[in-house]
């Protein structure tokens, strides 16, 4: 998978293929590194690479991925993860995810976990100011996870619902 | 001693105070605002009684209702903390008018310590120094109205005497970053001019005004601040011009040539001392606290000692204290604040009736136990030590954390902690009202904790206090742990060099620097993400997803049953339905 990311103004790429507890991963163009004994727990993640173990924390807020090590945050923005053949930068179809095009309100869920869905059926009716906005599957597939519940109020931009990875 | 103790406070405070409670054995009463319902404080008692609503006034504030939830729980004492009812007269006559104990001062005390005036005169009595300055000098027009913006508190300066003190001016006038540092000295002396009379044909002559008070001296404007109208005077020989150019400037900028002098005090520093008197008439002090590091009015760094005072420089204003608290009967904990010049000259700026923010510092020093020697005083036990059982040892350093964004001029920064790690090791300690899952809100003031550290020498500390700020794990606010980085580390601070306009004089142009992101912060974020992918349910939920087997849950709620869902997030959430006190 390749994962893209800004932050003041740059965009990074990570290209990550896990493998149980040990993963490669190349950071822009520098080079691959192996990783090992990663752990993955609800908030912090831990690696050893290059004979350093890391800790850092990870909290998700909407499209922004805040990262602490130690007292220093950084805020980062996921533009997408991308497939592994490096089509990084696309975002909906391969992404899996369906965003809020505007701030509203989450009127109707016509789909729960684990619903196979088709391409153009509608997921999600958001209402904001007299409209009401369609959020349509962009493929077949099957629903992953939804991510909000009904008369939640969402922002632009905000992650609906969760396609599975084709 | 008490069977139950109501701590009408909030935050770290409430908890520190909680804590002592349950040490020595003593029933515990929370109370908590709506908005602090699944805040940390309520769960840290045996009991918590909501007192209303977010806005201060309507629960911290709120006499009526605290005093019932101590009567209605059966408390036999209430501990103010600090902030909120812990300096208001009518509230500790309150408490013992219901027949309750007020574990603070005397009402008596906190009102002559309450009148800025009225404090420095009976300091004068008590032979306390005061800022000194001048009466109105001859030559120039009777005083126009108070320009200096200062709460305008009448006292009449003694005829013929030196009239009280005023505010201090440190630095050169004519460079424009004096209004930053000039508001800063001037609100932390809680300026009030002490009403100047009218000059009149009897007024004192400046040179025998000046020759009184010595030099430097400043020359300030009775019509107005601002820098206008001041000069420094270093010498009698330089008087002259200066004041007539004073006079020039204050006359086109007020309307009024009048003019007086103050003693100029060079780069001084905020040095208070902490009081502790018992209700059998013993009073002692705990040495002193350095809270020179300050934005805005707002102290963020302290530390003791203070590199500035010398050990008879320390016992002189040790006995200074001890005579302000005795001047005014006081009894419990309190804090004398003074100035301290470059010449390590001293004076008198204004007594806290309180616990303040900033002790567990001298806790860390002396080894005492404030908030327990509080309650033991309240409950009419005797000091168990005299002052010369009081020393110090090592250094101890605070940092205040707030959640404040240094990106955007230092506002509030609100939102939902997501991720939270204390520093620790030896020597340190750390005052939180916070942890993972908490929100800090709008309401009250930003503070999340204070981080204090100890160590044999300053050193020592300074080095300790660096990786503890470097190893505090924050996220989901914003807070000020760069900038208190960066504070700890210059070099003038490392030196002691430490006057209260450091900030200004060092970070005035200051903004957080964006550092080069680390590649193991990008490989963390996507293997976080990559394991939200494998796992098919998100191992990184949004943070307002309520069927996130993720989500933390508060587990101490009362009236709300375990698990239940939170609110939908946004427009209807607590900001909505209590507007903010504007």
């Amino acid at each position: 998978m390749i994962y893209t990311y800004t932050i003041s103004g740059k965009t990074h790429t990570v290209r990550l293929e896990r493998d149980g507890d040990s993963a490669r991963v190349t950071v822009d163009d520098g080079e691959p590194r192996e990783l090992r004994d990663v752990r993955v727990q609800p908030g912090t993640v831990e690696f050893e690479t290059g004979g350093k173990r890391h800790r850092l924390h990870v909290a998700p807020r909407q499209q922004m991925r805040l990262v602490a090590q130690g007292s220093d945050v950084y805020e980062l923005r996921l533009e997408t993860p991308g497939s592994a053949s490096g089509r990084g930068g696309e975002r909906a179809a391969d992404a899996g995810s369906l965003e809020a095009a505007m701030p509203g309100q989450v009127i109707a869920l016509a789909v729960k976990d684990g619903d196979a869905v088709t391409k153009g059926q509608t997921l999600v009716v958001l209402e904001a100011m007299k409209m009401e906005y369609r959020v349509q599957a962009p493929r077949d597939g099957q629903v992953a996870r939804v991510l909000v519940q009904m008369g939640q109020v969402v922002e632009r931009g905000q992650q609906l619902v969760e396609l599975a990875v084709a | 001693m008490f069977k139950k103790i109501l701590v009408a406070n909030r935050g770290e405070i409430a908890i520190r105070v909680l804590r002592a409670c349950r040490e020595l054995g003593i029933a515990t009463v929370a109370v908590y605002s709506e908005a602090d319902r699944t805040a940390l404080h309520p769960g840290c008692a045996d009991e918590a009684v909501c007192i209303g609503p977010a806005v201060a006034a309507e629960s911290y504030l709120n006499i009526a209702r605290i005093l019932s939830a101590a009567i209605a729980t059966g408390s036999d004492a209430i501990h103010p903390g600090y902030g909120f009812l812990s300096e208001n007269p009518d509230f500790a006559q309150a408490v013992q008018d219901a027949g309750l104990t007020f574990i603070g001062p005397p009402p008596a005390a906190m009102r002559a310590m309450g009148s800025k005036t009225a404090a420095r005169a009976l300091m004068r009595s008590a032979g306390v120094p005061i800022v000194p300055g001048s009466e109105a000098l001859a030559g120039g027009a009777a005083p126009a109205t108070e320009g200096s913006g200062a709460p305008p508190e009448a006292a009449a300066a003694q005829p013929g005497g030196v009239a009280c003190a005023v505010g201090i001016e440190t630095l050169d006038p004519a460079a424009e970053a004096a209004t930053e540092r000039h508001g800063a000295i001037l609100n932390a002396t809680a300026v009030d001019k002490a009403g100047l009379p009218a000059a009149g044909p009897g007024g004192r002559s400046p040179q025998a005004a000046a020759e009184r008070l010595g030099f430097p001296l400043i020359i300030k404007a009775a019509a107005g601040g601002g820098g206008k109208g001041m000069r420094v005077v270093e010498s009698a020989v330089e008087l002259p011009e200066a004041l007539e150019s004073a006079r020039r400037e204050a006359r086109n900028a007020f309307g009024d040539a009048e003019v007086y002098f103050e003693k100029y005090l060079r780069a001084p520093h905020h040095v208070e001392i902490q009081v502790l008197a018992d209700r059998l008439g013993n009073t002692v002090h705990l040495l002193e606290r350095e809270c020179s590091i300050q934005r805005r009015h707002q102290k963020i760094i302290e530390e003791t000692p203070s590199p500035l005072l010398t050990p008879a420089l320390r016992a002189r204003m040790g006995e200074a204290a001890v005579a302000a608290a005795r001047a005014v009967g006081y009894v419990n904990a309190g804090t004398v604040e003074f100035l301290v010049d470059a010449d390590r000259s001293f004076y008198f700026l204004e007594m806290n009736t309180r616990l303040q923010v900033e002790h567990p510092i001298t806790e860390a020093l002396t080894g005492i136990d404030l908030v327990q020697a509080q309650i033991r005083i309240a409950a009419g036990e005797p000091l168990p030590f005299a002052q010369a059982d009081i020393a110090g040892r090592g250094h101890a350093i605070e940092c205040r954390i707030y959640a404040e964004d240094p990106a955007n001029a230092f506002l509030p920064s609100t939102g939902e902690i997501a991720a939270y790690a204390e520093p620790q090791g030896p020597g340190i300690r750390v005052d939180s009202g916070f942890g993972a899952g908490r929100r800090v809100e709008r309401f009250y003031d930003p503070l999340i904790a204070k981080l204090i550290v100890w160590a044999a020498t300053r050193d020592d500390a300074l080095a300790r206090m660096e990786r503890a700020l470097a190893e505090y794990v924050i996220l989901g606010v914003r807070t000020n742990i760069g900038f208190l980085r960066e504070l700890v580390a210059h070099p003038a601070f490392r030196a002691g060099d430490t006057p209260t306009s450091f900030i200004p004089d060092h970070f005035a142009a200051w903004s957080p620097s964006v550092p080069a992101v680390p590649d193991e912060v990008l490989i963390a974020a996507a293997l976080a993400e990559s394991a939200a992918f494998q796992s098919g349910h998100t191992a990184l939920a949004a943070d307002d997803d309520a069927f996130s087997p993720w989500r933390q849950a508060d587990t101490f709620r009362l009236g709300t049953p375990i698990g239940a869902a939170a609110p939908p997030r946004s427009g209807a959430g607590f900001g909505e339905r209590y507007p903010l006190p504007e």
